[in-house]
């Protein structure tokens, strides 16, 4: 019982720091739904709790959790006295759900049960959670001042350039059960893979009351490939969250004009960009084309400088890590200049070989198919207005990443591809699951590409 | 196309989707408490336990590494990997034996002997996995 209650003191604590920053960044009302706050202050308080850990780790030179801790503690303190001064802090009011609600949260618990289910399978989670990230949280926790031994280049084979983001979470708890306890990165999986579906379900629900909606996280629940890769400890289940929290948030501040749903985008893709060096690509891209898209349109520079700020602000980690920490790619081999392993033709011909029988592959029971054929059949909707931001985002994340799979020859193409394409895909599942339900459903309803009073009253 | 049809068509095509996922999911579910992943992982997890209440005795930050197998095969770096997994935060340097402490992972006992001998060590534990801890004189 004692254990269960000190993994979550730390989370509830990351919980409420979320929650009170935002409600300095909205006001009850636009942020939509009771679920859609509980998702959103999750993932700005573990972005917080992520960078205040890294700041003291960098700063005094070894894991101090009590100072992270008191640290916290008096942000959250601030925060609340702030809103206090105000008036009253506005908690999203419970009134009784609709049915489709609670056959999703009924769904949620039977998923709780099965993905825990998985998860204790491999009790330190698949091969590359344990030998990077479940690691670096060894490292981190139990190293002292010789953590940065995890980042020298002996350590290449665990890819000390990745950011630290999950492993400070990981730590974040340890340092409450005062062990590092093998539970805890599986239990901080699990909470990712509840969010992901939460935050799948909640932004569509926000966009329509058909009961089509539950078939989007219902076919994330349903899938075992996905299931296990979500609960298997690997980073890409964050990295999927933060693309789908991110790019929802920005695609509403364009839907809604919001200048609170821009800065809390800007701040989901600067902590996407500590959690690997993936998510630091997807960070600046998803940026890059959302300033692409506001200068086009309005040509508002202010707003632009407004948001690479925030941006920046909110990847200070990210951009200090990589700065002083990071010593580089170790396992790239760039195989345009490589006398030895150059690109060729044939490698080529197998990426896209690979990425075809991965999206055709019986492991993965049809989902991709469907998702391909919906996508196919909503395809006009899904490229007009701001939900264009997704297609455009995920198809070049997709082809940025196969493109340094090609280029980087340190490794034969075959056995990259066999161990990590399942993962990239599963992290571009979730949004692209959104972006063709939120096409169908817009069309289905004969909605604008902006929504209605009624949807923005909810 | 009518619009009709197509809700029709994407509702029928997620729904048959989630069906064959579904049952192949509780059938993959009803399986995992006789499934051996776990056991055989919890057997290798063991494996280095041994090793470190004597590492930790003697403060040993940086261990050695020798092995006489090639390391780019998966089952080869598994076992590099779970040393370095359980005994962190040590590190572990490969194809270093300069160190006072070395893991040696070879392919045969005769093989793992002579390089001891070579190296001018003596074995201290071995573990099931064939994994021999040996300390330099």
């Amino acid at each position: 019982m004692i254990k269960p209650l000190f993994t979550a003191i730390p989370l509830l604590i990351t919980f409420l720091l979320g929650a009170a920053f935002l409600d300095i960044l909205f006001s009850k009302k636009k942020i939509g739904s009771t679920a859609l706050w509980i998702v959103f202050a999750f993932a700005v308080g573990l972005g917080i709790t992520a960078s205040i850990s890294f700041f003291v780790l960098a700063v005094n030179g070894s894991y101090q959790w009590v100072l992270i801790l008191v640290a916290q503690l008096l942000l959250l303190a601030g925060l609340l006295f702030r809103q206090l001064k105000k008036g009253p802090i506005a908690l999203p009011t419970l009134c009784r759900p609709p049915l489709q609600d609670l056959v999703m949260v009924g769904l949620l618990i039977v998923l709780l049960f099965i993905s825990w289910q998985i998860a204790t399978q491999y009790p330190s989670g698949g091969w590359d959670a344990w030998s990077i990230w479940n690691l670096k949280s060894k490292f981190i926790f139990l190293a002292g001042q010789r953590w940065v031994d995890l980042l020298s280049v002996e350590m290449w084979r665990s890819s000390p350039h990745y950011p630290l983001f999950l492993p400070l979470i990981n730590v974040w708890i340890w340092g409450f059960l005062n062990k590092p306890a093998e539970v805890t990165p599986a239990v901080v999986s699990m909470l990712f893979y509840l969010l992901i579906v939460l935050l799948l379900y909640a932004s569509l629900r926000r966009e329509s009351s058909s009961w089509m909606v539950l078939l989007a996280p219902l076919l994330l629940l349903s899938s075992e490939l996905y299931s296990t890769l979500a609960v298997s400890q690997y980073c890409d289940i964050v990295v999927g969250f933060y693309v789908l929290a991110s790019l929802t948030s920005l695609w509403r501040a364009e839907q809604e004009q919001s200048q609170s749903w821009l800065i809390l985008g800007c701040i989901l893709l600067g902590i996407l960009s500590f959690t690997k060096s993936e998510g630091t690509v997807a960070a600046l891209l998803i940026f890059l084309l959302m300033a692409l898209r506001k200068f086009l349109r309005k040509r508002s520079f202010p707003e632009l400088i407004f948001s690479a700020a925030v941006l920046f602000l909110a990847a200070v980690p990210t951009v200090i890590f990589n700065l002083f920490f990071s010593p580089g790619n170790q396992t790239f081999t760039n195989g345009l200049q490589s006398l030895e392993h150059p690109i060729t033709l044939d490698r080529f011909k197998l990426c896209l070989a690979f990425l075809l029988s991965e999206v055709i592959s019986a492991k993965w029971f049809g989902l991709w198919i469907t998702v391909i054929v919906i996508s196919l059949l909503s395809l006009k909707r899904g490229w007009q207005g701001a939900l264009k931001i997704f297609p455009l985002s995920l198809s070049l994340y997709l082809g940025i990443v196969l493109a340094y799979y090609f280029v980087n020859t340190q490794f034969e193409i075959g056995w990259m591809m066999q161990v990590s394409l399942d993962r990239i895909l599963s992290s571009i599942l979730p949004s692209l699951l959104f972006w063709v339900f939120a096409a169908c459903l817009t069309g289905m309803e004969g909605k604008d590409s902006k929504p209605d009073a009624q949807s923005l009253k909810s | 196309m009518k619009k009709n049809h197509l809700n029709i068509i994407i509702f029928s095509l997620c729904l048959i989707t989630v069906a064959i996922n579904t049952f192949h999911l509780l059938k993959q579910a009803l399986l995992f408490p006789q499934s051996t992943s776990r056991q055989f992982y919890l057997l290798l997890a063991d494996s280095f336990k041994n090793f470190q209440p004597i590492l930790n005795q003697h403060h040993i930050e940086f261990l050695g590494y020798y092995t006489d197998k090639d390391m780019e095969t998966s089952a080869n770096a598994l076992i590099f990997s779970l040393a370095q997994y359980h005994l962190a935060p040590l590190v572990i340097e490969p194809g270093n034996t300069d160190r006072e402490y070395i893991l040696l992972d070879c392919s045969t006992p005769d093989a793992a002997l002579k390089k001891i001998n070579e190296l001018g060590a003596t074995p201290i534990i071995a573990n099931s996995l064939g994994v021999i801890l040996a300390k330099k004189q």
